[in-house]
């Protein structure tokens, strides 16, 4: 007869089968093969031959590869900083009583629902220098004589890729911290109030620690998710103009399947892994060293 | 307790029931007899016609027939997918250098290719050098198509020119239209990482007497002809005469430029012409031209694409793709293609194409001279990993993108450009 | 003088953020809509972008006659219900596992999981090529449902143990003393007081799935077994891109997802309130 202790650690085990086998199978496995073909020279078709870190040395002596690393950066740092702002915001607008607030709230979760690959599409056309809807309006309204090539020029056409990333991620945000701020408990509100607080330091020190769990969890999924993002930049430019847009997705994309050189674009993806690792870690400690002060 | 666990016990091995079930599934379709194709998608018919010509025989055959129609990139993915796993279609077309980066894992096909050579007065010079390896052939070629200069004629009649020769006059005459025309550019043809950029870049490059390695396969595109084909392209860029978006532009943006009457001259393959005498025959389509690619003091030179069809070594059903081959590869057969596609898929056997009646139409046989001059990436040498990285990793169109939108002098640009081909010859070495 | 600095103050305060942000999130919704009811014609060339002058279906009839749409669309959701489907068991087994039984390696397992949620899609797909053949499931709807699964289901467990842990251990405690078993426990009381946290662990999930574009592109061999984002971004014949059934397809696949997300957008923000304080 085993204890209810052991019973219940064996049932425990046994629920745990069916997330371990797909984790596994169909992450640890295939992450361990990637490590492996990093060092090795592989190409479509043929066997892998060791060839130590001779992959790596490639990418660290390529320009390419750290311009690469910079986009990747300041394209997830950007987008993360809008959302986590712009989302911080409009979940307070959301959260305030006005007529048809679920309408507004449901709608504006269109832009996130919307498959990628097409409204990264309308997008593109939005700022096409020909026939571009943008354009079109900055002429009528005679702001510019010319089309303005938006996604040719340098720093913009980053900028664009991360107004498109913000577009579309933001509803998730809101949504995450209108919850989140729900529970905040009231007298806590009401005690700041008597007190005089501005609505800057009720956010601060009211709603802030009480929400620091979910703004958390919420930066981790999306440094991940930002960080390593294909659809986006590949439907919009491709990684151009002049690499000038080439994040660490699309370099791997770029050279696995354009180039056929397996073992080097695995290795490309793999370095980006300490460097989100690194992120993650400096990220989330800002916000549980702030938790150490509030 | 138990009913619960057994209950959950249960869902999952029908989870993996299921599994094994599909498994067993496709086992059992590979014993009849079967052939898989898988084509690329095409902006002209001669896709749907090889399919015709796939399914008659398939019929005569009594033979089960997968025919797969796809995109570039979504062709590139899936055979990737299917070499690497040894497992997938029986034919599959191979364009521009995938065959020579794959051929480790091709059939060789010495006796059909050789025979059809012999029968049909000899191949095209680029088909050996595209899709033979060592002396053996790992893929029948296929098509080759070319990118003309296409034109509006009644623009450049507007300003008294004659349909532009060189490089020169096409930049001097898209000036003058730019100038002329309020709202419309004189040329756009994408600088960027898709199809059309590369094509172009290249064609500039080698007839300015430039290009990226010698014919032993050094590199050696740090030379002064290089610097002047590159300053050309940036004074043309600059003087207005190009469209400004063209570092940003996709494949399709000239396309779209063209048809809404925005750009009087660009380089494409037919696609535009087709759709403009197609869609709209009584207007664009009257005034759309083509003519040979531009000639640079060095002469004049194409960028072929070229596309074969190969059949891997992991298939079982070898026999019975070559066995369509044949059947396909009768002068008739061929000689529909490149007719009905006007001149847009041209076939490669020399006495297939010699003669057709479309080549009267001097716009069509523009096509068919571009592609006695037109040469495939890694020229003056031979075709090498290195040189299809150059290509897939779009070297020099971002060098040239760069050069035109951060305002970098021709020297900078061609010294950043041989420093990352050394690099990447470095990696295949 | 109160009411109208009132209603001013409201205006600006309210309205006029709520304008700025509908118009900012629907603007390519809305050109997109517009884009597919205009002739070829008129998509390329226009007097005014914002008028269409001779309305008209024909990209909706090409799409749904001519292409695989509705079967597009029918993979997705089959592939969405079924990686749903996966995740939600997986991740309840885990979830509560994890939450409630006390185990010595709950902690490590924890972290393992949301560890394996740092490998990115865009580096898995290359070793996965091979696994996949030889598990049998290239070119199989199959295989993207347990493909997706493998970022849907950790993502689940994570969100349901945290609304496991809102459920106080003196309620198992009660149900135990009256002789209910544990799985008994889960089923007929925990599941049902995290209702709202369920609703929005289904949803996440299928808007997971339904999203996934790299897997779809690179795991999928055949027209008729593709996924909505893929047939969407290879929607083209070489260098002709068909704007216009492009445009009609994305206000088709989106529509009623966000008819049904306006709906349920309540009991989302209800059921992520329950949940995430604590998770």
């Amino acid at each position: 007869m085993i204890s209810q202790r052991q019973h219940d650690h064996l049932l425990g085990y046994l629920l745990l089968i069916p997330i371990s086998f797909i984790v596994l199978v169909f992450i640890g496995y295939p992450f361990i093969t990637a490590i492996w073909f990093s060092f090795t020279k592989k190409y479509v078709g043929s066997p892998a031959l060791y060839i130590g870190l001779k992959n790596y040395t490639t990418l660290f002596r390529s320009s390419t590869f750290w311009l690469v690393v910079r986009n990747s950066f300041v394209y997830t740092l950007s987008a993360i900083f809008f959302k986590m702002t712009l989302g911080m915001l409009i979940a307070k607008l959301l959260n305030r009583d006005f007529f048809g607030k679920d309408v507004v709230g449901g709608i504006f979760l269109i832009s996130w629902v919307i498959p990628m690959a097409i409204s990264a599409l309308a997008w593109k056309w939005i700022f096409q220098d020909i026939g571009g809807i943008l354009n079109w309006i900055l002429m009528r309204l005679q702001l510019v004589k010319y089309d303005v090539p938006f996604l040719s020029i340098p720093k913009l056409a980053l900028g664009i890729a991360i107004l498109v990333n913000v577009w579309r991620g933001l509803p998730f945000f809101a949504l995450s911290f209108q919850g989140a701020l729900k529970t905040v408990p009231r007298d806590q509100y009401d005690a700041a109030r008597i007190a005089g607080a501005s609505p800057v330091q009720i956010f601060w020190y009211v709603e802030l620690p009480n929400i620091r769990n979910v703004v958390m969890i919420v930066l981790m999924l999306t440094t991940v998710w930002t960080f390593a993002d294909l659809q986006v930049i590949w439907i919009l430019t491709r990684g151009g103009p002049g690499n000038l847009t080439q994040v660490f997705a699309t370099y791997t994309y770029e050279i696995a399947i354009g180039t056929g050189d397996l073992g080097l674009g695995i290795t490309v993806s793999l370095v980006m892994f300490p460097l989100l690792g690194v992120m993650i870690l400096y990220l989330t400690g800002i916000m549980s060293k702030g938790r150490k002060e509030g | 307790m138990k009913v619960r666990l057994t209950a959950f016990a249960i869902a999952v091995t029908i989870l993996f029931a299921g599994t094994v079930f599909g498994i067993g599934k496709q086992a059992a379709l590979a014993k009849a007899q079967r052939l898989t194709v898988l084509f690329q998608q095409s902006n002209i018919p001669d896709d749907m016609i090889v399919k015709e010509y796939a399914e008659t025989w398939a019929k005569e055959k009594g033979v089960d027939l997968n025919f797969q129609i796809i995109d570039e990139n979504e062709l590139r993915s899936k055979t990737i997918a299917a070499i690497e796993s040894k497992f997938g279609p029986d034919l599959i077309l191979f364009p521009d250098y995938s065959a020579y980066l794959y051929q480790d894992s091709l059939s060789p096909l010495d006796d059909l290719v050789n025979g059809l050579g012999e029968k049909y007065g000899g191949w095209f010079p680029v088909c050996e050098q595209a899709f033979c390896y060592d002396g053996h052939w790992k893929a029948v070629p296929y098509k080759t198509f070319v990118k003309p200069l296409v034109y509006r004629k009644d623009l450049i009649k507007g300003v008294n020119e004659a349909v532009p020769d060189t490089w020169e006059d096409v930049a001097r005459v898209s000036k003058k239209i730019t100038d002329k025309y309020p709202g419309v550019y004189g040329f756009g043809v994408a600088i960027g990482p898709r199809s059309d950029g590369p094509n172009s870049i290249r064609s500039l490059l080698w007839s300015y007497g430039a290009s990226i390695v010698d014919k032993d396969g050094n590199v050696a595109l740090d030379s002064k002809e290089a610097v002047e084909a590159f300053a050309f392209l940036k004074d043309w860029y600059s003087s207005g005469g190009m469209a400004p978006g063209v570092p940003g532009w996709d494949d399709s943006d000239n396309n779209r430029a063209f048809m809404a009457e925005k750009i009087a001259m660009t380089i494409n393959a037919s696609s535009i012409y087709d759709a403009a005498k197609n869609d709209f025959p009584d207007t664009l389509g009257k005034v759309t031209g083509h003519a040979a690619c531009p000639k640079g003091p060095a002469g004049r030179f194409g960028n072929a694409s070229s596309q074969g069809l190969g059949i891997p070594l992991y298939s079982e059903n070898k026999e019975l793709a070559i066995d369509f081959l044949r059947y396909m590869y009768t002068s008739e057969r061929l000689k529909r293609i490149t007719t009905e596609t006007s001149g847009g898929a041209t076939m490669m056997l020399n006495d297939v194409v010699k003669d057709l009646p479309i080549w009267d139409d001097p716009d069509l046989r523009a096509l068919l001279d571009i592609s006695k001059v037109s040469y495939l990436i890694g020229y003056p040498g031979k075709i090498t990993r290195a040189a299809s990285a150059v290509r897939s990793e779009f070297v020099l169109v971002n060098v040239a993108a760069r050069m035109l939108i951060e305002d970098l002098s021709p020297e900078e640009t061609v010294r950043l450009a041989t420093k990352e081909v050394k690099e990447i010859y470095a990696r295949y070495k | 003088m109160q009411l109208p600095s009132n209603t001013l103050r409201r205006a600006v305060g309210i309205w006029l953020p709520v304008v700025v942000l509908m118009t900012f999130s629907l603007f390519p919704f809305f050109w997109m809509g517009l884009t597919s009811f205009k002739t070829n014609a008129e998509i390329y060339n226009f007097k005014n972008p914002f008028v269409v002058e001779r309305p008209t279906l024909e990209h909706y009839h090409k799409l749904l006659d001519e292409t695989d749409f509705l079967m597009w669309m029918f993979n997705s959701a089959l592939v969405g219900l079924g990686a749903m489907i996966t995740s939600i068991i997986a991740g309840t087994a885990a979830g509560y596992a994890l939450s409630k039984l006390r185990l010595p390696v709950a902690s490590t397992v924890g972290r393992a999981i949301l560890l394996s949620y740092l490998v990115p899609r865009s580096l898995l797909f290359i070793p996965l090529y091979t696994n996949l053949r030889n598990l049998g499931l290239m070119n199989s709807r199959w295989g993207l449902i347990f493909t997706y699964s493998s970022f849907i289901a950790p993502f689940c467990t994570w969100l349901l143990s945290g609304y496991f842990d809102t459920i106080p251990n003196e309620i198992e405690e009660c149900a135990f003393v009256d002789g209910a078993t544990r799985l008994r426990i889960l089923f007929s009381i925990d599941i049902p007081l995290i209702r709202n946290g369920m609703v929005t662990a289904v949803i996440f999930a299928f808007t997971l799935s339904w999203q996934e574009f790299i897997y779809a592109l690179v795991f999928i061999q055949e027209s008729t077994k593709k996924t909505i984002p893929v047939a969407m971004a290879t929607f083209m014949k070489g260098d002709v891109f068909f704007w216009g059934e492009i445009m009609a397809a994305g206000l088709l696949a989106s529509v009623p997802i966000a008819i049904i997300y306006i709906f349920i957008h309540k009991r989302l923000v209800e059921g992520l309130t329950a949940g995430a304080v604590k998770g």
